[in-house]
């Protein structure tokens, strides 16, 4: 009798990890887009930037598996596309600014060069424990996030931002500021969007 | 007669295996590119804040896990970097680099880990870091993001700590390669060293 218990709990210890999780989530891929596929588009220079935002939470749900909006934040495809053909661009995410599209510039940053540049309020990018506590989904949100690159000649750089807003009522217009430096002279192009 | 019927449908798989397998193996080989290291004199920055870095995924008291990333990447990197390069000094701060024609230096994006039901079902690791690469004067001449993935198994009780300290190696060690086949491919990087470079 008490081999037999001994052998049913090490059959449990073996099968089962030492914590209890639920069965994870399914996520479709977002389509990737170019530029000109985009709702929202600007172009500074030699850079091009394109914005769509996955504003039905239907879309929210098949993408990322939970409704973003309800919890606060507006997923937003970015593509931003290096049109030169001689130099090289620095995209630094943890540059990248946003604000209410009526609360214009209200500070200045540096970037990792040293050069200042204007810079609207920063908003929280960094959002996937706030949306959910689910593992699957975390790691999915993290995956899908745009990050930081080099755009050597003709090379782009795509990925989400999840941009926070209100989490009931109609939201404003959103400004998107994305600074990027180039490798060579040191200058920065500054693209804005209005999302 | 058994023994003699073990021998055929051995010698069969051994040909199976032959005409099927080996061709497809040698021209995955023949297909990757030779990989050459830069001729730069370059300096890796693990500092000790970077490799005390530990990731918490799941809730608290329920089914938490801890990954220790920075312990690992320390361990780990280096090696692999090493092969990126003519010559590669590991440092621990970037003032300590002054004669390096390049500086690398590694940031934790973040980790992300999914969970299963079953200690037999194969579970993913992701770890992002970021790569920043600055030139003998400062200035910052490459970043790039490098995804690392791994999977294994979720682990019981007895061996789960076991599995999270290879998934964790593995997805490391998975950043490295990719971080070396990059800074092989970037035109920025073979610009540091100045004309004499590759």
């Amino acid at each position: 009798m008490r081999n037999r218990l001994v052998a049913m709990i090490a059959g449990i210890a073996m099968f089962t990890p030492p914590a209890p999780v639920s069965a994870g989530p399914k996520f479709a891929p977002y389509p990737e887009r170019k530029v000109t596929d985009c709702a929202v588009r600007a172009d500074k220079g030699d850079i091009s930037v394109g914005a769509q935002a996955v504003e039905d939470t239907k879309d929210q749900k098949v993408y990322f598996a939970t409704e973003m909006t309800e919890k606060g934040y507006l997923p937003v495809y970015v593509v931003i596309e290096n049109r030169s053909v001689a130099d090289s661009y620095l995209f630094d995410k943890s540059n990248v600014a946003m604000a209410d599209a009526s609360a214009g510039a209200v500070s200045e940053a540096r970037s990792k060069t040293g050069e200042k540049f204007a810079m609207f309020g920063v908003g929280g990018i960094f959002a996937m424990r706030a949306i959910t506590s689910a593992t699957a989904v975390q790691e999915n949100l993290l995956k899908n996030e745009i990050q930081s690159k080099t755009l050597s000649p003709g090379v782009s750089v795509k990925g989400f931002l999840y941009i926070p807003i209100p989490k009931q009522g109609a939201r404003g217009g959103i400004h998107v500021q994305i600074p990027l430096v180039n490798s060579r002279t040191n200058e920065i192009q500054v693209v804005n969007l209005t999302i | 007669m058994v023994n003699s019927g073990y021998r055929f449908f051995s010698f069969i798989a051994v040909v199976l295996f032959a005409f099927c397998c080996l061709p497809a193996r040698l021209g995955a080989q023949a297909v990757q590119p030779a990989s050459q290291p830069v001729s730069l004199n370059a300096a890796l920055v693990l500092a000790p804040e970077f490799c005390a870095t530990k990731t918490k995924k799941g809730t608290w008291g329920i089914n938490q896990e801890t990954f220790p990333v920075g312990k690992t990447a320390c361990e780990e990197l280096e090696p692999i970097i090493k092969t990126a390069f003519t010559s590669l000094r590991r440092v621990d701060d970037p003032a300590k680099a002054a004669d390096a024609q390049l500086v690398l230096t590694p940031k934790f994006v973040d980790v992300g880990a999914t969970q299963k039901m079953f200690a037999f079902s194969d579970r993913e690791l992701t770890v992002l870091i970021e790569w920043t690469a600055r030139d003998k004067s400062g200035k910052t001449v490459w970043i790039e993001t490098i995804q690392g993935t791994a999977k294994r198994h979720m682990g019981n009780a007895f061996t789960h700590g076991s599995n999270v300290k290879h998934i964790v190696e593995d997805a490391v060690k998975d950043v490295g390669e990719q971080a070396v086949a990059k800074i092989e491919a970037s035109p920025e990087i073979a610009k540091a060293g100045g004309p004499a470079a590759k």
